[in-house]
């Protein structure tokens, strides 16, 4: 839902990290990152929360159904979003104490909590209905970074691409694994 | 003259006496109370339309995942006044089934002139909920979890 915003930051950082590295000659190491406003920064710390979201139901999700490979691979995945998202609120400053990274399912925002709890209360329905849970949350992050695309400069839209393929990726694991039950 | 003074001074009286009853804790107590009674105008009025807008599309979240049609739909909320009703009054159905929460403990801890964090325990467990001031109203703010000014 908000991820779009999380990833216009990891953009910004990858952005930063790609301009240090085309810095890489002696003496031509250069620093652009980009400074966020204070809303970007709100968004950064709900986003990072947010990315807790889909990592613990991936993480939940496959605890319950030990043969579905699909989320193994996934949510390691998924913690790398986790922990760029992480990075980011380092780089501009924005503390994330509040927020416990390690007991998965525990949210102390409300609506999180109960974004978690409808995913991975759908998801035990079946096999099935976990995989299109995740097909679901895929779904949702491509459609967010098409909006997101929007009033963002090129360089920005272009790793927006990138992730947007990474989604792809995941979408495609999971609906490779729907017709695989399915058959 | 002395009529536009004494005007002001109540003026700001009142609106002294409006933040007082606009306080941060307040706000989570009236969120609660009208998700208890499933009092969306009431919701609506206590949140920044960003969060919710965040609320509806989580609290809706759970048909749409049942119904192809109306995850459709949930997808363009915000955009059409008959849509956004639908996922309202779904929203509605589902906070009337769901059993209501108790909170107890709410402590207050400022993030800024424009910002507070209240702690407290729902049903037991410990949680927080954000709020930023607007327009002299304290409303329930899920990204205004930082500090500032």
């Amino acid at each position: 839902m908000l991820k779009k915003i999380a990833l216009a930051g990891m953009s910004l950082a990858l952005i930063a990290t790609v301009s240090l590295a085309a810095g890489n000659g002696k003496n031509q190491t250069t620093t652009t990152s980009s400074s966020l406003s204070e809303a970007q920064k709100d968004t950064l710390l709900f986003i990072y929360q947010e990315e807790k979201v889909a990592r613990d139901a991936y993480i939940t999700l496959g605890e319950y159904y030990p043969s579905q490979g699909v989320y193994q691979n996934i949510q390691s995945s998924e913690q790398k979003h986790m922990d760029s998202a992480q990075g980011l609120c380092e780089t501009y400053g924005v503390d994330i104490s509040n927020v416990d990274e390690s007991d998965v399912g525990v949210f102390v925002v409300p609506v999180l909590q109960e974004l978690y709890d409808t995913l991975v209360a759908q998801g035990y329905q079946s096999e099935l209905s976990g995989l299109m849970v995740g097909e679901y949350i895929e779904l949702t992050d491509i459609d967010d970074l098409e909006h997101a695309q929007e009033e963002m400069p090129s360089d920005v839209v272009r790793v927006y691409e990138n992730l947007k393929a990474g989604s792809y990726s995941h979408l495609d694991a999971f609906r490779g694994a729907i017709d695989a039950y399915n058959k | 003259m002395r009529l536009a003074v004494l005007v002001t001074l109540l003026f700001y009286v009142l609106l002294a006496q409006g933040s007082e009853l606009s306080r941060p804790d307040e706000a989570v107590k009236t969120y609660y109370k009208a998700m208890n009674s499933a009092d969306i105008e009431a919701l609506k009025e206590i949140m920044v339309p960003s969060s919710f807008k965040i609320t509806m599309e989580v609290w809706a979240l759970s048909k749409a995942l049942k119904d192809k049609s109306f995850a459709k739909k949930l997808k363009r909320y915000g955009t059409d006044k008959e849509i956004d009703l639908e996922v309202q009054e779904a929203v509605r159905t589902k906070l009337l089934h769901a059993s209501p929460k108790e909170i107890t403990d709410l402590r207050v801890i400022a993030l800024g002139k424009s910002r507070c964090m209240v702690r407290y325990k729902e049903d037991g467990k410990q949680k927080q909920l954000f709020t930023s001031l607007d327009k002299q109203v304290w409303k329930i703010d899920y990204k205004a979890g930082r500090k500032i000014d």
